[in-house]
């Protein structure tokens, strides 16, 4: 580990800020200061560990205490203890499965079960400081790619590495590159996806959050791949902390000779630029992404139309990926393709990051190799359901995933099973249902959101999810007609088949696997007038 | 282009390559149900209903699959039919469905695929109806936006945007609460929406109609009335009368401009005034009395001003009756209010008083020069062709000190001082020759008189042109830059050059620019003096002017001279005429004492007004014809009621030349006569018993008189535009009309505007037109004038600080003339020392303070003391 001084880490994501973490670091310097500690240990801010359910959270390394909930109130015994060798018991995070306090990182199982390729840094790292990431290894890569390699052996590492794009469609990120590549034209784009807009995930923003270089650092390294000269990152205008931390590491970047021209003096010449949303969910899909960085209203383009990678922006050659997918990348090529091949499954390789979510002992952002069975997750990582409840669902995906029930836990997580199963990986949220939630009562959360989120343009989805909307909304009010679940199958199958975007596509993915997997509930809520889990008030 | 062939329902259709599946059908008259599909516009495929099945792989949208040769292709399959019932389902379901209340029914698309699905209602009926109902838009006097029945399928958006240019409307908010709405939010009437009814046009629903529809029995096709564009129209009429417009591109004129012709002010009967009051008598009286007059004055004595609004052969019936009858030359028409001394100027430099090519080609110019022309706000659709220019990548100059609606679409907008182009274009002139940006090789082979010209440049080095202009010598040089690598530029100029003493001067700078680049005698390298009458090039190619017979025969010219003498069977004047530059010396000096005015109103248009009304107070005798009483008539001792476009027979000539029919679609109004009859009475009266209004036989006589209009035959204008001269819509190709072949350089020295500010009148004031409906005809079309903003006069903020006015405080405005009151407007889009006046009424005070040129003069400011009206503004 880096920080082999003594070193106090606040973490400064934004469910540890919201929890005055801010306040906290404060006073941790000042009590630091009155100790005469200054010497001893060293503060620093860092990103979102990921356990945000367990925050505002200070570490200490290089021991790896673990402090959870801590309070502006703890800071001087925090210093205190430090200062002596001890530990601040009842600050420890405490197992809700064992009931036992635990007072080393490694030891969370929360932590412990996870592999953690994409958040590494996070939570390691002063995310404002790029000594820090250099530290840690970063921009290592990208002088590799610029000194040693040429652009075709990157491609084709990217692709030998099996990483799939991990904005939700897993389209292989090589082919991707590789079409970038070939594209005639001079004058090619990178863009970075950071819109995300699902309710519920939060990944994104925690990388670009806690460790905004090696965001940066994969932009550059395509940038080269494929010949482009600028790049735009897409940050949802929500999330201003990212938008802050990406502009400061830019700034960094520059200075540092990462970006610009001439970058570690090779021939190579790039520039980034953050480009601010306005908050619509579907401009998360890529020709509305770029509809919108072009000034126009986000809204999709028709299929069929020539791909992103053939004519993006400006109609030019745009290599348009994930958060998540550039922040892997100097990973690949620091360790080979070899190396992170040899993660997750036959077809999905590398690792997952889920904001996992619900009626589960352990929330937050976990990050596992593909493939990894849901029991795993929700069992081992996520401590189960709480208060001795049953499992009843999980929901992924997202708005656009869908439910997938109790009995389906042994299926392993990865693009393709979850597609499968009628769901997706989607955004990369994992919502926990446990027997007190109603999938009536679910289903209406998700259509009200895609309702209002679909931009209006085509009518299976402008009117058809308005109207999947009203007939749940009736049904969980105790005036759901007969036929009703098969006007909502028939509804769904149409705005899936006839939709213009992936929007519409997969609106009624919730829907339609609630019907699928839970019937009996809308049948109760239809012709019993009756909620089988109690939520819904008839 | 390369045919395929395809398999539709079991039918083979051979159609274009490139066609979409879906156009190969309709085309073919094959049916497929779709609503955002239109072929005039992009296609959006968001409808999601015009599915077919290919080759039995399933249902692909056709409007998006181009048609392949061997295709198999079913417009119905039963998975293709539930996809489109679902979606229709769903329109119903959200659609106000009282069919039978609405205007659109029976031409409603929605209702064709509803009926031919035979979709199953009570299906619909399943869905959960609509909430509550969005309000409509009832704000614009024409049409109506009703959300309750849009399917948001976007054709009007598109309409504005991609057709018309004009981008008023978008589709504003997300999802079900989608809606079409003005783009900056407000009611229709307040947004930048022109009128036009483009997307009324193409709206497939009820959810755009016209407020006043009724479907017409009949058609009559002819040309619209209003400005030069040209723009051909069918008037839709039913037991009689005209019920609609149809057309498509028009303007807002152009569709509902129509309705002057009903106004109720039309006057239906001659008047004569006696003892000072008007009263109604017959045609016979009127014409007796007339003829009788008119007899005292022939010769010099006599004038007869003549709107540019009059058909061909009426222009030339009356510049006959002037030659002949009067025995004189004081003939001048209302062009020279707009077009100036241009098509003089344009026939003395390429040897054709008219624009070198047609409108339709100014799309692909590489560059074009706007100079002085408000286009968006006289003639819209050719400023639709300056901004398709631009949009695809034209580099347009706008010249203009005053805003400008175009000048959005602008790469270099220059703002000279009023009156002061003629040193800004030289100023540009001079850098093109500084840095050998001209074409060399056109001016050597096809030029004269360039040395000389050459030499005049000497007088405008950037500084002193900069200081003349007020335009920054670098941005004179960059423009001049541009204007010289985009190739082919075009150039379009109008008032703002054309009314100054010196504005032919300035024109011939602009020809000059021209032929310096070589932008002459090529496609899409025109020059366009643009007017505002929809005659105005017909009216001065008749010899309306007081120098030229038709045809641009000078009338010192003693072999034309001879040549109508011998035509006409009478002796013609010797002298040029009286323009109505000075026709208003000649009276006040006695030499001219009768007046006989068609359809014009030198009472309001003619600068310094209360000189002019002074003028015909001295006339003995005036007569005044026209469609609506006028300020002028109010001088009047004979008023004669005179027929629209709409009730008479003839031919128009655009101003890109296009001689065009005009057809009477229905009877004159009241008593009222074509102008042309009404003056071949008046000469037959007066004895010339050849005059007769019979288009045709005038026509006939005009095309063997008149060499730029021979060929133009009746057979000819049934099947459409004759260009003149002999179908050439491209002029100068290979050989300038000049006597010698040669396009003539013209040496040109600096003139400044007569009226310069002083310490007494510190302003320059000029006037900006800011709706396209100020005239006299659209004035009379109940809504149009309503959708005019108020007037107002726009002051810099230094000024406004200097003359201690505050934002929207009334003022006075006072030049040496008179004086106006006016609410001001404080903004930074006038420079200090300019004053802006917007007007949209022909009620337009504006020409109380011009002096003796129409477009500025020098005023002072003054707070209003007292609540008093200047009486000349309370105009009946």
């Amino acid at each position: 580990m880096l920080n082999e001084e003594r070193t106090i880490l606040v973490c400064h994501g934004t469910g540890c800020i919201s929890g005055s973490s801010e306040k906290i670091y404060t006073l941790l310097e000042e009590d630091l200061e009155r100790l005469r500690g200054r010497e001893k240990i060293r503060l620093k801010r860092t990103g979102c560990h990921g356990f945000c359910q367990q925050g505002p959270i200070v570490v200490l390394e290089p021991e790896g205490i673990f402090y959870s909930r801590v309070g502006p109130e703890d800071t001087k015994e925090i210093i205190a203890a430090a200062l002596q060798g001890q530990v601040v018991e009842r600050l420890l995070y405490h197992d809700p499965v064992t009931e036992k306090k635990i007072v080393s990182y490694g030891e969370i199982p929360f932590y412990s079960k996870q592999e953690r390729i994409i958040l590494r840094n996070c939570g390691r790292i002063d995310p404002e400081e790029i000594e820090d990431y250099v530290g840690a290894g970063g921009y290592r890569a990208l002088a590799r790619v610029l000194k040693k390699m040429t652009p075709e052996q990157v491609i084709a590492e990217v692709k030998r590495s099996g990483l799939r794009g991990l904005g939700g469609a897993g389209f292989p990120a090589g082919r991707k590159w590789e079409a970038c590549y070939r594209a005639p034209g001079g004058e090619k784009y990178v863009i970075c996806n950071g819109d995300e807009g699902d309710p519920g995930a939060f990944q994104d923003r925690s990388v670009m959050e806690g460790d905004p270089h090696a965001v940066l650092e994969g932009m550059i390294i395509a940038g080269y791949a494929i010949g482009a000269g600028k790049g735009y990152i897409y940050v949802r205008a929500e999330y201003p902390l990212a938008v802050k931390r990406l502009q400061t590491a830019i700034d960094q970047a520059r200075r540092q000779g990462f970006l610009g021209e001439n970058i570690l003096g090779s021939a190579f010449s790039f520039e980034l630029e953050i480009f601010q949303g306005a908050g619509a969910f579907v401009c998360g899909e890529s020709t509305a992404l770029v509809s919108s960085l072009e000034g126009y209203r986000g809204l999709p383009r028709p299929l069929p139309r020539p791909r992103t990678s053939e004519a993006g922006l400006w109609n030019k050659p745009t290599l348009l990926n994930n958060v998540k997918t550039f922040a892997s990348i100097p990973q690949i090529i620091l360790h080979g393709a070899d190396w992170f091949a040899g993660r997750g499954t036959e077809k999905c390789k590398g690792t997952a990051v889920f904001s996992l979510t619900g009626k589960v002992a352990n929330c937050g952002l976990i990050e596992v190799p593909m493939g990894t069975s849901l029991r795993k997750i929700i069992y081992e990582i996520g401590g189960g359901i709480p208060e001795g409840k049953a499992l009843k669902a999980v929901q992924t995906g997202g708005p656009s995933g869908g439910c997938l029930p109790a009995g389906m836990l042994d299926l392993p997580v990865d693009f393709d099973s979850l597609a499968a199963a009628g769901s997706m990986m989607g955004s990369g949220g994992m919502v926990v249902v446990d027997e007190d939630t109603c999938m009536v009562d679910l289903a209406r959360y998700f259509l009200d959101f895609t309702q209002r989120e679909s931009c209006g343009q085509c009518i299976p989805c402008r009117l058809g999810t308005k109207q999947m909307f009203a007939i749940l909304d009736d049904i969980t009010k105790g005036a759901g007609r007969p036929g009703d679940i098969e006007l909502l199958s028939e509804l769904g199958e149409m705005i899936a088949k006839s939709s213009l975007c992936g929007l519409g596509k997969t609106a009624p993915n919730p829907v339609l696997t609630t019907i699928r997997y839970f019937r009996e509930e809308y049948a109760a809520h239809i012709n019993e007038r009756r909620c089988p889990a109690g939520v819904c008030q008839m | 282009m390369e045919q395929i062939t395809l398999l539709v329902d079991g039918k083979e259709l051979t159609v274009q390559k490139g066609l979409t599946i879906l156009e190969a059908a309709l085309q073919n008259n094959i049916y497929i149900p779709h609503l955002c599909h239109h072929p005039e516009l992009a296609p959006a495929s968001v409808c999601r209903l015009c599915y077919v099945d290919v080759g039995g792989k399933g249902a692909v949208l056709s409007c998006r699959l181009p048609a392949e040769q061997g295709m198999v292709v079913k417009t119905r399959t039963p998975e293709v039919d539930a996809l489109r019932c679902g979606i229709v389902e769903l329109l119903v379901a959200n659609h106000h469905e009282d069919c039978r209340n609405c205007p659109k029914t029976g031409r409603c698309e929605l209702q064709r695929i509803i009926a031919y699905l035979r979709l199953d209602r009570k299906k619909a009926g399943r869905l959960r109806p609509a909430g509550e109902e969005t309000a409509r838009d009832v704000s614009n006097p024409f049409f109506v936006l009703d959300p309750n029945k849009c399917v948001l399928c976007g054709r009007c958006v598109r309409t504005c945007a991609e057709l018309m240019h004009i981008d008023a409307i978008s589709i504003v908010g997300r999802g079900y609460w989608s809606r079409v709405a003005p783009s900056g939010g407000g009611p229709l009437a307040r947004s930048s929406c022109e009128s036009c009814g483009e997307c009324v046009e193409r709206c497939p629903v009820g959810a755009l109609f016209y407020t006043e529809y009724q479907r017409p029995k009949e058609y009559v096709a002819t040309v619209c009335a209003y400005c030069g564009a040209g723009c051909n129209l069918t008037l839709g009429l039913r037991d009689g009368r005209i019920v609609g417009v149809q057309g498509s591109p028009l303007c807002a004129r152009g569709r509902f401009g129509w309705r002057y012709v009903y106004a109720p002010d039309r006057l239906t009967a001659p008047a004569v005034k006696k003892n000072g009051k008007f009263r109604e008598t017959s045609w016979e009286e009127a014409v007796r009395l007339v003829a009788g007059k008119l007899s005292q004055y022939k010769g010099e004595e006599f004038a007869l001003v003549v709107t540019a609004r009059v058909t061909n052969e009426e222009a030339y019936l009356i510049q006959k009756f002037a030659r002949k009858v009067m025995g004189t030359n004081n003939i001048d028409n209302t062009a020279r209010l707009t077009l100036g001394d241009s098509l003089p100027a344009l026939w003395e430099a390429t040897g054709a008083g008219a624009a070198t090519n047609s409108f339709a080609q100014i799309e692909n110019a590489a560059g074009i020069l706007l100079a002085g022309a408000n286009l968006a706000r006289t003639s819209p659709l050719v400023a639709r062709q300056v901004k398709k220019a631009a949009v695809r990548g034209s580099k347009l100059i706008v010249i203009d000190p005053a805003e400008n609606d175009l000048y959005r679409y602008a790469h270099l907008w220059l703002k000279p001082y009023p009156g002061t182009d003629l040193a800004l274009l030289m100023g540009m002139a001079g850098v093109i020759v500084e840095e050998g940006l001209l074409d060399a090789g056109f001016i050597e082979d096809r030029c004269t008189n360039f040395a000389e010209f050459r030499e005049s440049l000497a007088d405008f080095p950037p500084g002193r042109v900069e200081r003349i202009t007020g335009v920054p010598r670098e941005m004179i040089a960059e423009a001049a830059r541009v204007f010289a690598a985009a190739k082919p530029a075009s150039i379009l100029w109008s008032t703002g050059i054309t009314r100054y003493a010196y504005g032919r001067d300035t024109v011939q700078a602009l020809i000059s620019l021209a032929l310096l680049t070589g932008n002459v005698g090529r496609a899409s390298a025109g020059l366009y003096p643009v007017g505002e009458q929809n005659n105005a090039q017909g009216v001065n190619d008749m010899g309306c002017l007081p120098g030229f017979y038709p045809g641009y025969h000078p009338v010192t010219d003693e072999g034309a001279r001879k040549r109508f003498e011998t035509a006409w069977r009478a002796d013609l004047s010797l002298e040029a005429g009286f323009s109505l530059a000075n026709l208003g010396e000649a009276i006040l000096a006695g030499k001219v004492k009768c007046l006989y005015v068609i359809g014009a109103n030198p009472a309001r248009d003619l600068p310094d007004t209360r000189k002019i009304r002074e003028c015909l107070g001295k006339v003995e005798f005036l007569v005044v014809q026209d469609l609506f009483w006028s300020e002028t008539a109010d001088y009047a001792d004979v008023v004669l009621p005179a027929a629209s476009f709409a009730e008479k027979e003839g031919t128009v000539t655009s101003a890109d030349r296009r001689v065009q029919k005009i057809r009477q679609a229905i009877n004159p109004v009241g008593q009222s006569l074509p102008d042309g009859e009404i003056v071949s009475k008046i000469a037959r009266q007066m004895g010339a018993a050849d005059f007769y209004y019979h288009p045709a036989e005038v026509m006939a006589e005009i095309a063997s008189l008149v060499s730029i209009y021979q060929g133009v035959s009746t057979g000819w204008l049934e099947k459409g535009a004759f260009v003149w001269p002999a179908g050439k819509s491209l002029l100068h190709q290979d050989a300038f009309l000049t006597p010698g072949g040669k396009g003539k350089f013209t040496p040109l020295e600096y003139r400044g505007p007569l009226e310069q500010p002083d310490l007494e009148y510190p302003l320059i004031l000029t006037a900006r037109r800011n709706a396209l409906y100020s005239g006299a005809c659209a004035h009379q079309v109940p809504g149009l004038a309503g959708l005019a903003p108020a007037e107002y006069l726009e002051v810099n903020p230094k000024d406004a600080a200097d003359f201690e006015i505050s934002d929207g405080e009334e003022i006075q405005v006072a030049s040496r003339r008179g004086e106006i009151e006016i609410p001001a407007r404080i903004t930074e889009d006038v420079p200090p020392g300019l004053v802006v006046l917007g007007y949209n009424s022909p009620r337009s005070a504006f020409h109380l303070l011009t002096g003796a040129e129409g477009k500025a003069c020098a005023v002072q400011l003054r707070k209003k003391i007292t609540l008093r009206m200047a009486p000349e503004l309370t105009i009946s």
